[in-house]
């Protein structure tokens, strides 16, 4: 079995450290530009968005996290083969989508919705790849918990756990390494003792209790740790509910305000369709 | 008014049995350094949450000037002027950074960010943290993790730091300068309370309160509680310069002396004082030491120029090299101290021992055997060569303690009667009843008994080489000292011994070979004695020589002739004696002197 | 939410993210399937600091599972497409912690190690009946392949996770549990 690294899949997993526009960007304005974009790409029906998107994302990546493309598209790659699944069952032979001019493509004859249908959907993952991949280029992993508690602050007023919430994130962010150093320990403790994970038979309680010597420990030591860290928290004046102030804080600048207003502006005009035109232009193509 | 009262306070655990506190009342005014001790168990984490109200008393009260913290009013400015750190660093940190972990604790406060920025500034500072500042917690040593929590504490500017073993995780130098730290801050004024089990810094305290079953049992100072008779009773031996000061002064007229340096001037005062007589210097450093042979035979496992390098999992540096060209062979019988400050190897070379890490460069044989990443089973070659790792009791995860030590038999194969019964040995051998204890719940056992079951399962399998990290740490006094006696039965039994610790005092006494690493590499194989008599190499090492072996040194350089070593209290006497008692012709039996 | 809530929820969050993305919270079965375990942390949770800690390791866990499936934390598998869509991903998870917690609050009084049981079946079942819903809604799969599924590896992964509540919860708690009580020795 191999050793389970915590802080290796983690830390920081996929950030490029840089200077660009989005790098610099308030956390919550990246984030909320994000959820636009997200909604955008998934509510999108037709390819010529979902294309011009995927250009977009493209150039931003190529200029401001060149080294973040290789992996977004090996990501792609690895999920194109249920990805190809999907829109043979979603796409081909589905009756709305049979418009259009027949496409012989080898042995199969596809009408040009499918196909168009087929696109979208393609598309409709690698955007929400690319972006996803954007983001996490240009923003740190702690960067969340900065943003949760900002974008939930107006919130807290209506009793909103506000700053609990990031609190539990950051939290989560710090335990992973150090409970994956834990769980390498346990498993060589473990093993010392002769474990050695190989579920005995066929039967489920047998392979379940081949874990438990690893399990069992893992979560004792969280809750453990969890609970003298809120003594921790505690001791140092943390209540649920009290008032604070921030050492760090984010200037907020006008792309803040812009760059999420535009994206989340998307969104309804997704759904208004304005390439309609060119969508139907595409169709009688294709007719 | 006092500035902390605690009065007749009660307290225990939900579901636990007895109380953790019964009716303890104690007073600590401005400016006191106050160390508490006593047993595991005994209350001294339960007093130190009460100190600031994390916890409160369900009878009697506690006042931090005079606010009762059983008021819900009174909390905030009482955690305002109370701070508290614990034992380990790595479960208070609550920052994204090292700075925004440190403040943490004024952004609780409600202060203006100006304010906050000059506290964590000037606590960072104290600590010895400015140029970590960005770093990522999780990036620290623990020695630094632990002064990052003791910044955290700082930056609230408390009156009052209460420390719950602070310490306890650190090396010997990390150690020093969080005690160095903790002076200066008494010293401006900050009163101190500090939980320790290392009765050397409990010393360092002006007044010392010992903790027995929830109750105070003493208060004095440091002194007078150390020359109590009922100290073994409570869990507690006194520091190695006390007990050493102690039998000389049945013999020469010396005092009481709580550290090493001052008994040291004070003996080399002494020999100054009394007129020299004829001493046969040779006789006075050779016999005696019992001469140690390196043990012959078959190695039962062999490391031959091995390297290792943990691949960085933070992504940030290169490869970190943990061993470098390590070779190493345990004997039948043998029993190895193997030191080093922390980051040195000495846990890595441990896994490697019982190839939990097979070598990447080097090689491995066990029992002349090479063993390499071809061979099927490792199984046998782990029984074979046991391992307890730091902490074990973490490692626990059977409902039943029978069944928790029958676990690496089982897997062995063994059933029946011939497992009960090596269920039972190895019970035994740690000094755990087998019937009153087989069934008790593992979980609801007190942490030094945890650890015993720990050490069982390991021992059950019989291995013929027994490795043991940190076997002692976080244990109280008496609670080491069962887990040394029962290393020293293991030994007599013709087990092999391998043990990693920080206390040198451990290492001398169980172990008469010593490895120390240095950087991962070995820096001194050879007679334990041979490396405590060198106290300037094991302080290179960032270690610091057992009392004896320093006391000595210190003797020797003011021109004192005696021999290099002297491992325990007693050897050391006798080579004293040796000197002192040509000299003053056979008088010196003047008795106990209680002076300074 | 107090500290310790906060902590808890934390720390749960992070073992559940740690299941994840290491091979621990895939426990091998015969020929190569393997059971995740993933929801326990999640009820574990719920079951002893309550429904809103349940409900934060839970989002905690779904938004893991969403960002993993983009590639963040590593390679992924062709299905992890499936969980690119937070309404997979994400929406289900919410809702393991606070019906988990339902279940243990009902049956609590019939005594713990039982409801115990049934809590780690509960939320169990609930991620799996949830996430393989909306997969059916969105009809990113066929109803019969996703019921086969259910059955063929929702079941096993609810027992699985049951085991598991039950032995970490009663370790927490020092409860006593099991016909057998004390050693399995002679
Ligand atoms: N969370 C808990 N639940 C139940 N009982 C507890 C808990 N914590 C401590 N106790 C019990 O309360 C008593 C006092 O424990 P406490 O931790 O205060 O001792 P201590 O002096 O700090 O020990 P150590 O030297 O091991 O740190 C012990 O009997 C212990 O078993
Ligand atoms: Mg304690």
């Amino acid at each position: 079995m191999p050793p389970f690294d915590g802080a290796g899949a983690f830390g920081l997993a996929r950030y490029r450290p840089g200077r660009s526009l989005l790098h610099l960007l308030h956390p919550a304005a990246k984030a909320l530009a994000l959820a636009g974009l997200l909604a955008a790409a998934i509510v999108a029906p037709p390819p010529s968005e979902l294309a011009a998107l995927f250009l977009l994302l493209n150039v931003a990546l190529l200029s401001w996290a060149p080294s973040a493309l290789p992996s977004a598209y090996r990501t792609l790659l690895a999920l194109a083969p249920f990805l190809l699944l999907l829109v043979a069952i979603q796409s081909v032979g589905v009756p709305s989508v049979r418009w259009g001019a027949r496409l012989p493509l080898g042995p199969v004859v596809l009408f040009g919705g499918e196909l168009a249908s087929c696109v979208a959907t393609l598309l409709r993952y690698a955007d929400l790849v690319l972006l996803l991949g954007l983001w996490a280029a240009t923003s740190r992993l702690s960067d969340l918990a900065y943003a949760t508690e900002s974008l939930s602050a107006p919130f807290a007023r209506l009793g909103f756990p506000s700053r609990a919430f990031s609190l539990a994130i950051t939290i989560a962010l710090y335990f992973i390494p150090l409970l994956g150093e834990e769980a390498e320990r346990l498993r060589k403790s473990q093993a010392a003792r002769g474990l050695d994970f190989r579920p005995r038979g066929l039967g489920l309680i047998r392979a379940v209790r081949a874990f438990l010597p690893l399990l069992v420990p893992l979560m004792v030591l969280a809750l453990r740790h969890a609970e003298n860290l809120a003594r921790a928290m505690e001791a140092r004046g943390y209540s649920s509910g009290g008032t604070h102030t921030r050492l760090a804080v984010h200037p907020v600048r006008p792309a803040d305000v812009l760059v999420p207003a535009v994206s989340l502006l998307l969104v309804p005009l997704v759904l208004l369709d304005p390439f309609r035109n060119v969508d139907s232009l595409l169709r009688s193509l294709a007719l | 008014m006092p500035f902390i009262d605690v009065v007749e306070a009660q307290y225990s655990y939900p579901g636990a049995d007895g109380g953790a506190l019964n009716g303890l009342s104690l007073r600590i005014e401005r400016g006191e350094y106050v160390a508490i001790v006593g047993a595991n168990g005994s209350g001294k984490t339960t007093l130190a949450l009460h100190l600031n109200g994390l916890l409160v008393p369900s009878a009697g009260r506690v006042e931090v000037a005079g606010l009762d913290t059983r008021l819900a009013g009174s909390l905030a400015p009482i955690r305002h002027m109370v701070a508290l750190v614990f034992q380990k660093p790595e479960d208070q940190v609550v920052g994204i950074s090292v700075e925004e972990d440190a403040a943490f604790g004024p952004e609780n406060l409600g202060l203006p960010r100006p304010e906050i920025r000059r506290r964590v500034d000037e606590a960072l500072r104290r600590a010895g943290l400015r140029e970590l500042r960005e770093r990522s917690p999780h990036e620290l040593s623990g020695g630094q993790k632990q002064r990052l929590a003791i910044a955290g504490a700082l930056a609230m500017e408390p009156e009052c730091l209460v420390l719950d073993e602070a310490t306890a995780m650190l090396d010997p130098s990390g150690r020093s300068s969080v005690v160095e730290l903790l002076a200066e801050l008494n010293d401006a004024g900050v009163t101190l309370v500090h939980v320790t089990h290392r009765m050397e810094l409990a010393a360092r305290a002006s007044r010392l309160v010992v903790l027995d079953r929830g109750r105070v049992a003493a208060d004095a100072s440091p002194r007078e509680v150390f020359e109590r008779e009922e100290l073994p009773r409570w869990g507690l031996r006194p520091p190695a310069a006390f007990e050493i000061s102690r039998r000389l002064s049945a013999r020469l007229p010396v005092s009481l002396h709580l550290d090493v340096g001052s008994l040291g001037r004070e003996l080399v005062a002494l020999a100054r004082s009394i007129p020299a007589g004829p001493i046969d210097q040779a006789s006075a450093a050779a016999g005696r030491a019992a001469r140690w042979r390196p043990a012959t035979g078959r190695p039962i496992v062999e490391l031959e120029t091995v390297s290792h390098a943990y691949g960085d999992s933070r992504g940030l540096r290169g490869e970190i090299p943990s061993l470098r060209d390590v070779s190493l062979a345990v004997r039948g019988g043998e029993a190895i101290a193997l030191i080093g400050a922390t980051g040195s190897g000495k846990s890595t070379l441990l896994q490697h021992l019982n190839a939990l890490i097979l070598p990447a460069r080097g090689g491995l044989r066990v029992d002349g055997v090479p063993i390499t990443p071809d061979t099927r089973d490792l199984a046998p070659i782990r029984r074979r060569i046991g391992l307890v790792f730091q902490s074990p009791e973490e490692q626990l995860f059977e409902q039943y303690v029978g069944d928790e030590i029958a676990y690496g038999p089982r897997l062995q194969g063994l059933s029946g009667k011939r497992l009960t019964e090596r269920v039972r040995w190895a019970m035994e051998c740690v000094g755990l009843p087998f019937e009153p204890y087989k069934d008790r719940l593992t979980f609801a056992l007190s942490g030094g008994e945890q650890r015993k079951v720990a050490i069982a399962g390991v021992i059950a399998l019989r291995p013929a080489v027994l490795l043991l990290d940190e076997p002692t740490s976080g244990l109280d006094p008496e609670g080491a000292e069962e887990i040394l006696g029962l290393l020293e039965r293991l030994r007599a039994e013709g087990t092999a011994l391998v043990l990693s610790t920080h206390e040198m005092e451990e290492a001398a006494r169980v172990a008469d070979r010593a490895v120390a690493l240095s950087e991962g590499r070995v820096a001194f194989d050879g007679a334990a004695r041979e490396l405590f008599g060198r106290p300037e190499a094991l302080e290179d090492l960032g270690l610091e020589a057992p009392a004896p072996a320093r006391l000595l040194a210190q003797l020797r350089a003011a021109g004192l002739p005696l021999p290099a070593v002297a491992l325990g209290a007693e050897e050391l006497e006798s080579a004293l004696m040796d000197l002192f008692a040509p000299r003053a012709g056979g008088g010196t039996k003047r008795g106990k002197n209680a002076a300074v | 939410m107090n500290a310790r809530k906060i902590a808890v929820a934390g720390a749960l969050g992070a073992v559940a993210i740690l299941l994840g993305a290491t091979p621990l919270g895939f426990i091998p079965w015969f020929s190569g399937a393997s059971i995740t375990i993933m929801t326990s942390p999640v009820v574990i949770g719920a079951v002893i600091e309550g429904p809103v800690v349940g409900l934060v390791v839970g989002f905690l866990f779904g938004g893991f599972s969403f960002l993993h499936a983009a590639g963040l934390f590593g390679p992924v598998g062709p299905t992890d497409a499936l969980f690119l869509n937070p309404l997979v991903s994400v929406l289900p998870r919410l809702l393991i912690g606070p019906i988990a917690w339902l279940v243990y609050r009902a049956i609590e009084r019939l005594g713990v190690p039982v409801a115990l049981v049934l809590a780690g079946i509960g939320g169990s079942l609930t991620n799996t009946v949830l996430v393989l819903g909306v997969i059916g809604l969105f009809k990113l799969a066929s109803w019969a392949v996703l019921g086969g599924i259910a059955i063929v590896n929702g079941l096993p992964e609810a027992a699985a996770n049951a085991i598991l509540v039950l032995a970490v919860v009663a370790a927490w708690k020092r409860i006593e549990y099991g016909r057998r009580r004390g050693a399995r020795l002679e």
